[in-house]
């Protein structure tokens, strides 16, 4: 198994296969892999690609906004995709990774520690019938959402993560929710699902929250959504007061000085 | 030839902060001899039992070159130093104002008095003299030459110019010395301190200016700052005054660790002479060169020093590095590619700040 930095010129096809038999979300590694491709690995079977990791730098910490690995790739090979990232990053910046449960024991003898649990949350359709006006549509479709994006986002992670989320997240089947008191960015992730992704609302403001989701469910019909939320009581009730259900827990870890995150405003990674 | 008499084991054991033991003392000694060093100056007897004995061990070293000890210009340190039966003695007066007032209260003449005393018995003795004259760069030009004079009288071997508190610049240097070995009376010893970074620079221009011999202290060991250092003065006359001197580098290498460890202390790897990295070419426009010829950016071959090149992979490397550690790990690189890799290897520098290694950058140009 040879692990090292991402085959960028055979990446399309790589993800193309590695998609077949693992779910990935394979626009965000492509474009995380064009921003910085030397934050970018994978392991290979000689031109089979068995696992993948990328990272997004902010200017105070490192973001792994995808790692992925197939059952076949041994955990020592999955620690050296994690341990390739510390290799080369500058250590004063704090890395922060969203790992799922069972895959603690990779990070945590790296030294990553815990910072908080999120749920991995999906919505099947059904649930409540609700009103989604003109006037509700309207009130959740602010056309600047660039500043309130910069506002809530910089004040919830303390980050400036616009280029991030402009020009890695957000792709043709984005949709771009916002108001002046948060922004919700959604689109269409693997093999039809939409995720939510990322969700910023100003803090106590959970009627507006309320209109963002009504929003997201009804611009997406009948697609099955998913998100990422931080276990704050108010946020996950409001997730299951419109059917959605509880898929698996997470851990946000962190590697370096502890990230100020204010979780409260985070609806959705 | 200037003599290098090395003083790592007086005024280098002097740093804040560095003690030697015996066992620490007797190698550096032994290395020091066979680094290069032409006389040493290993301790200050006076300081007590412990110190006589550590110098009686140097001593029964047999190194076949001078070794001196330090004193004041009085009897009792002259008596300690002829207990451990040295050959050579340093008889140190502060020659400065400032320095006789506070230790003298302004009388030149006791100075005086003392030194003649001290120095008549040590050549009663048979005891090569060099009179240490502390903070000379501060002292008046004709008092100096009055020492001199009665040194000469006294049948003193050697004045020792210090530059206690490391004022002076290399032109000043040479004119102050110039001024002493003019009167042709007593051979000139340089002693430099470091304070505003000159103490090498000094010592230079003071045996451009007809000094005799130089004090140095492995890596620059001493008071404060520290002093001129061993080995950088030791490249220099062998390489700037072509004088004809056998370097060992294993020698060298081991002297520089072992005081280094003594006394604790760590190497830069910039340090001249001795640094990791001071032949280590990044810069691509130098590589270049340097791959034609050995010559192009290099004052000296590393391997006189116990060093080797490198040609790191970083974020100033240009491509014929790149084309350089491609080839030699075996592959038939193409240029274009290799262009094409530079900004790549530029980001993971400078975001990881350590250069890459020649298997990441050939795993890079892999997947690339």
């Amino acid at each position: 198994m040879f692990v090292g930095w991402i085959r960028g010129k055979t990446l399309k096809d790589d993800l193309e296969s590695f998609e077949a038999i693992q779910s990935i979300d394979s626009n965000l590694v492509f474009t995380s892999y064009q921003s910085n491709p030397s934050l970018a690995f994978a392991a290979y079977d000689g031109n089979r690609m068995h696992g993948l990791l990328t990272a997004y730098p902010f200017e105070d910490t490192i973001f792994i906004n995808n790692f992925y690995y197939s059952k076949e790739l041994e955990e020592s090979d999955r620690v050296r995709l994690l341990s390739l990232l510390l290799q080369n990053i500058n250590e004063a910046r704090s890395i922060i990774s969203l790992a799922k449960r069972g895959d603690e024991k990779l990070f945590e003898p790296l030294g990553f520690k815990p910072y908080a649990r999120f749920e991995e949350l999906l919505f099947s359709g059904g649930g409540v019938s609700f009103n989604f006006s003109s006037t509700t549509a309207k009130s959740i479709s602010q056309e600047n959402y660039q500043t309130t994006l910069k506002k809530f986002d910089k004040k919830a992670w303390h980050e400036d993560r616009y280029d991030y989320i402009h020009n890695c997240v957000a792709k043709s089947s984005t949709l771009m929710l916002s108001n002046a008191l948060g922004y919700q960015h959604s689109y269409i992730s693997t093999k039809g699902f939409v995720k939510i992704s990322p969700w910023v609302m100003e803090l106590d403001t959970p009627v507006e929250a309320e209109k963002f989701l009504r929003g997201v469910i009804y611009h997406r019909g009948l697609k099955k959504i998913t998100a990422f939320a931080p276990q704050v009581k108010e946020i996950i009730e409001l997730y299951e007061s419109y059917s959605f259900q509880r898929v698996q827990q997470h851990t946000l870890l962190y590697l370096g000085s502890k990230p100020k995150i204010d979780l409260e405003m985070i609806y959705a990674l | 030839m200037i003599s290098i008499n090395d003083t790592t084991l007086r005024d280098g054991e002097q740093a804040p902060y560095v003690a030697f033991n015996t066992k620490e003392k007797l190698q550096i000694a032994t290395l020091l001899y066979e680094s290069g060093a032409n006389e040493l100056e290993v301790g200050i007897p006076a300081m007590g039992k412990q110190e006589r004995s550590d110098l009686k061990e140097i001593l029964a070293l047999k190194l076949p070159i001078p070794v001196m000890s330090w004193n004041r210009a009085i009897m009792e340190d002259l008596e300690a130093s002829l207990e451990c039966g040295v050959g050579a003695v340093d008889l140190s007066i502060p020659v400065s104002d400032i320095l006789i007032d506070v230790k003298f209260k302004g009388n030149r003449d006791l100075l005086l008095k003392n030194l003649e005393r001290v120095v008549k018995s040590a050549k009663q003795e048979g005891l090569y003299v060099c009179i240490g004259g502390e903070d000379a760069s501060r002292a008046e030009e004709n008092f100096l030459k009055e020492v001199l004079i009665f040194g000469k009288e006294l049948g003193a071997d050697r004045f020792r110019y210090c530059d206690t508190v490391g004022i002076l610049t290399p032109h000043q240097t040479y004119q102050n010395i110039s001024l002493l070995t003019d009167l042709e009376l007593l051979d000139i010893e340089m002693h430099t301190h470091n304070d505003f970074g000159m103490a090498t620079a000094n010592a230079i221009a003071g045996i451009e200016a007809g000094a005799k011999s130089v004090n140095t202290t492995v890596i620059g060991l001493g008071e404060r700052a520290g002093n001129a250092s061993f080995e950088q003065v030791l490249m220099s006359l062998t390489h700037q005054f072509n004088e004809k001197r056998k370097i060992y580098p294993s020698k060298l290498t081991k002297l520089v660790n072992s005081v280094a460890k003594a006394a604790k202390k760590e190497i830069a790897s910039n340090s001249p002479i001795i640094g990791e990295h001071i032949f280590s070419h990044e810069s691509g426009i130098h590589v270049s060169g340097m791959i034609r010829s050995n010559n192009s950016y290099e004052a000296f071959k590393p391997e006189e020093v116990g060093l080797n090149r490198h040609y790191p992979i970083g974020k100033h490397s240009g491509s014929a590095t790149l084309l350089y550690h491609l080839k030699c790990s075996g592959l038939e690189p193409s240029r274009e590619k290799v262009q094409k890799l530079l900004p790549k290897v530029r980001n993971i520098v400078t975001e990881r700040k350590v250069v890459l290694s020649a298997q990441e950058l050939k795993e890079l140009y892999l997947c690339s």
